[in-house]
């Protein structure tokens, strides 16, 4: 793994009325690592996640993308730069089969909007979306509307849609959140999957402490907004601060 | 117990409903059945003012066309087979059916084509790209005071100023309209970017009082409300004299196929799919990348510059403007007839726009209870089809689907 920030987040804070949701935090997210961030309830991880992501602007502080301030830009235009996410609640285009929701996934990152609407309507990606199906083994619902999916298939789908495009890095939010055991092995192999075989960097928020400690490389403490600590599982665990965070001292 | 439509709709979410693909061979008696049928329909009523004589035979070519559509699986060569043989039969009725009847009727199916114009756009803004409008007969007022003002080369007098209007070619006051629309359209497009559903359906309909408030006192540049004479008078393009009511029905009838191509175009388009997933899910098709801003205002304008363009075929198909006609209560209808006939579907508009005008005709006998029976049906038929006609049509497809 090299040690070259992909993402740069430094000094981000974001308010909301009098309460301090994300308090001047920086970390960075190196290239082809799985970064976990966790924290009890409410401490701030999401609302980072929006910041990053330009579902929120940050109050102050700066979010880089190899390099660039991308700060100020709406969401679009940071996931056409290769910022790509899930939401703790699964989002999926309900009406469109599967199929099309992976297209409409990959087709904004390719060429101009004026263009595209006198190009093949498939775009080219066909192949590219019909083999993320297979991978994540929804080929024999690929032509079904996304909402006859069940739970945990609809979650399979949220998560492909982030990969279609090839990001430079995926920010998932919650990733194990209601799916079930079995499901959740899979989840994990496939996360592996994708971050050993094709290099692809994650930042994940997770609640459920065995899934992130065997996936991450390393973990972001969060508490009340504020960057707690940063290190690799093992030392995070043996961390006295944040048995305290967790388990109240 | 349970309905035929309620086992549709339990059958929608049962993922092995849908088989795989296999088209089947074709078969001949379905595919005579089908040519058959969809010729009765077309060739029954030529030349015929009143059908009475053969209106059974014409009901049962029609039912035959409907059952056909309904019963053979979409998916297999028999299904394509009937599916074009009804689509060419309705390209042929509208062509055919004109021939032989009166200018009032032909002004009637003009009508007909400028409507359905109308709602192929606004079934993109509304049903396919989920912003709703009520602003639509604003943007055909606009579009015909539009194209009127600028090819007829009439004076005019605005605060204080006097002036001669261009007297433009048809075609370009046409595209012109169209284009005035869509500049307007963006004007309304940017409030949607901030507010969705009953509030975008007000600030629309605020836009529909405004430019009805503008044609109705603006009475230097409009008339106001005593009307402007739109006569087709000296109106030729390419050589083709337009002032006969039945050639202009026409010239009506060749923007309808090519607003009907360009939906239907849009629709299989990357655009349509950009479109769909701002409808169903906004933040997250932001989160994948697109410009939600971008084809929020495309949606409007595409669905204004159409309704801009009907609005200029209105203007010479009915030879008189007043702004009555584009008042908030003719968006309403706009608004129904999409719905009714099924949003995002694209036969949908073509229905609801013939519903809207049947019902409208059969119920003139009520006189100033027209209102209270267009209301009671429309609301009756929200109840029983609550995906509009074409909706009903795929549950009922499903539902013989799982017969077999």
């Amino acid at each position: 793994m090299t040690e070259r920030a992909v993402v740069r987040v430094s000094n981000v804070s974001k308010s909301f009325g009098g309460i301090k949701a994300v308090d001047d935090v920086s970390f960075e997210v190196f290239d082809g690592e799985i970064l976990g961030v966790i924290g009890p309830n409410g401490c701030g991880k999401t609302t980072l996640f929006n910041c990053i992501l330009g579902q929120y602007r940050p109050d102050r502080g700066r979010v880089e993308l190899s390099g660039q301030d991308v700060s100020r830009w709406p969401p679009h235009r940071r996931a056409n730069a290769g910022l790509a996410r899930t939401f703790q609640l699964l989002q999926v285009f309900e009406s469109m089969s599967v199929r099309d929701n992976l297209k409409t996934a990959a087709q904004e990152h390719i060429g101009s909007i004026g263009r595209r609407l006198f190009r093949s309507p498939d775009l080219g990606l066909g192949a590219t979306v019909d083999r993320l199906i297979e991978r994540f083994r929804l080929g024999h619902l690929a032509d079904e509307p996304a909402r006859n999916l069940s739970y945990g298939q609809q979650k399979l789908l949220d998560t492909a849609m982030a990969f279609v495009s090839d990001p430079a890095v995926v920010f998932l939010d919650e990733p194990a959140g209601g799916v079930n055991l079995t499901m959740l092995g899979d989840l994990r192999d496939r996360i592996q999957d994708l971050n050993q075989n094709d290099g692809t960097t994650f930042a994940v928020i997770e609640h459920n402490m065995e899934f992130i400690f065997g996936l991450a490389h390393r973990i972001v403490v969060m508490e009340q907004g504020r960057v707690l600590t940063v290190g690799t599982p093992d030392e995070i665990r043996d961390d006295p601060q944040v048995l305290e965070v967790y388990l109240g001292g | 117990m349970s309905t035929p439509l309620s086992i549709a709709a339990e059958l929608e979410h049962r993922s092995d409903a849908i088989p795989e693909l296999d088209r089947g061979r074709p078969s001949w008696p379905i595919a005579l059945a089908s040519i058959a049928a969809t010729t009765l329909v077309v060739l029954l009523p030529i030349g015929r003012s009143d059908l009475s004589g053969l209106m059974w035979l014409w009901a049962m070519a029609l039912a035959a066309v409907v059952g056909l559509n309904l019963w053979v699986p979409v998916e297999s060569w028999n299904g394509l087979v009937v599916k074009w043989t009804s689509l060419a039969g309705a390209i042929a009725f509208l062509l055919v059916f004109p021939l032989g009847r009166t200018n009032a009727t032909l002004v009637d199916l003009g009508l007909f084509v400028v409507f359905a114009i109308v709602c192929l756009g606004l079934n993109l803004t509304h049903g396919i790209a989920g912003q709703v409008s009520l602003a639509q007969a604003g943007f055909l007022g606009i579009g015909a005071y539009v194209s009127v003002l600028l090819d007829t080369g009439r004076p005019i007098a605005v605060a204080g100023i006097e002036t001669t209007l261009p007297n433009l070619p048809f075609l370009l006051a046409i595209a012109v309209a169209g284009m005035t629309c869509m500049v307007f359209s963006v004007l309304i497009g940017f409030p949607a970017l901030r507010v969705q559903g009953p509030w975008l359906a007000f600030v629309t309909l605020a836009f529909n009082l405004l430019v009805f408030l503008v044609l109705n006192n603006e009475a230097g540049l409009t008339e106001g409300s005593r009307g402007l004479r739109s006569m087709r008078t000296d109106l030729t393009v390419f050589g083709i004299d337009l002032f006969e009511t039945r050639n202009y029905y026409y010239f009506c009838l060749v923007f309808l196929f090519a607003a009907a191509a360009l939906v239907w175009w849009i629709v299989r388009s990357p655009w349509g799919r950009a479109f769909k997933a701002l409808r169903d899910n906004p933040a997250r098709a932001a989160s994948l990348g697109v410009d939600i801003r971008a084809y929020t205002l495309l949606a409007f304008s595409i669905g204004a510059g159409l309704a801009g363009v009907a609005g200029a075929l209105y203007a010479r198909l009915i030879e008189y403007l007043e702004p009555r006609a584009f008042s908030i209560g003719q968006s309403f209808d706009f608004f129904l007839a999409t719905v009714i006939g099924g949003l995002g579907t694209m036969v949908g508009p073509f229905i609801g726009v013939s519903f809207i005008t049947v019902l409208t005709d059969r119920l003139r006998f009520t006189g100033d209870y027209y209102r209270v029976w267009f209301g009671l049906f429309v609301v009756v038929m929200t109840l029983v089809a609550p995906k509009g006609i074409a909706g009903s049509f795929n549950q009922l497809r499903s539902w013989l689907r799982s017969l077999r």
